[in-house]
């Protein structure tokens, strides 16, 4: 297994239940496929530093949220292809963190996990 | 030989302001469907707000430092020969039948290096790219960083991914 994490920059004014079916999804996509989820974050909504153009509509905000997980690196694929397709996603990144818990962990405390 | 001691002082004095933190463990499993967007524990937040601050004032004041203002620098600066607009100078400066003093320029220190950080990993962090931008948003040389080449091909990296995934902006330096 190998840690990865989702960065994705999802719709503003999402109902509530929305967002949460949203993540939910992304989720299930992982732990279908035997993966394991470490962290949910959520990042706050945000001014996005320049206009994106997605699903045929200008975006100046976006809601921000991180998802951390262990999978293969098939299920990553599978992943980008639903997000791509998702309307309540503008864009979305999956980084390859590692692969040793320690190094990541430590990292992470040192610089708060800031955005 | 001077511009080594003002090395290993500035990389000693990096190391004495890093806040040491004890390792805890950070990462651990959610149950999904019950569960809503809960932060941590609000103590430990601060906490590590407080040594992110820390961490970011550190390597702020060395990119101001690699450019002008430190002792190492000023050496060079004054070196016999390295005239500057707005030096003060005596009539000895100018006195070509003694030999010229070269003061080599110190050699930069990299901060992340110093701190142990991953630039790659930290892709999400704009404050902390932020100190590699100039304000119209352009990367820095390495002469203005400090870096070393490894560090600075991160950091570049990690730039463009923050660009792309509309974290920093192209045009601006804005946190």
């Amino acid at each position: 297994m190998v840690f990865y994490e989702l960065f994705c920059i999802s719709r503003t004014r999402l109902v509530e239940a929305n967002l949460k079916d949203l993540v939910k999804q992304t989720s299930l996509i992982v732990m279908n496929k035997g993966g394991v989820v470490r962290n949910l974050k959520p990042l706050g909504e945000k001014q996005l530093p320049y206009r994106i153009r997605k699903h045929q509509e200008y975006h100046v905000q976006g809601y921000q949220w991180l998802m951390q997980f262990d999978a293969n690196p098939t299920v990553v694929n599978e992943l980008n292809k639903r997000l791509k397709v998702d309307p309540r996603v503008l864009r979305h990144a999956v980084i390859r963190l590692g692969s040793k818990l320690e190094d990541i962990v430590a990292s992470a405390e040192k610089t708060g996990t800031r955005v | 030989m001077l511009a080594s001691v003002y090395r290993n002082t500035a990389a000693k004095s990096l190391k004495s302001l890093v806040p040491k933190i004890g390792a805890t463990s950070a990462v651990s499993s959610h149950n999904l469907v019950a569960r809503r967007f809960k932060s941590d524990d609000a103590g430990e937040q601060e906490e590590s707000r407080h040594h992110a601050d820390s961490l970011l004032n550190i390597i702020a004041n060395s990119i101001n430092s690699q450019t002008s203002g430190s002792v190492a620098n000023e050496q060079f600066r004054m070196a016999r020969g390295n005239f500057h607009r707005g030096d003060i100078y005596k009539p000895s400066d100018l006195n070509d039948s003694k030999p010229t003093t070269y003061a080599s320029p110190p050699k930069p220190v990299d901060q992340l290096k110093i701190l142990k950080l991953n630039p790659i990993v930290e892709y999400k962090n704009a404050t902390l790219l932020s100190h590699y931008i100039t304000p119209l948003g352009r990367l820095m040389s390495r002469e203005q960083t400090g870096l070393s080449a490894k560090n600075q091909r991160r950091v570049t990296k990690a730039v463009r991914r923050a660009r792309a995934m509309c974290i920093i902006s192209p045009t601006a330096k804005l946190h």
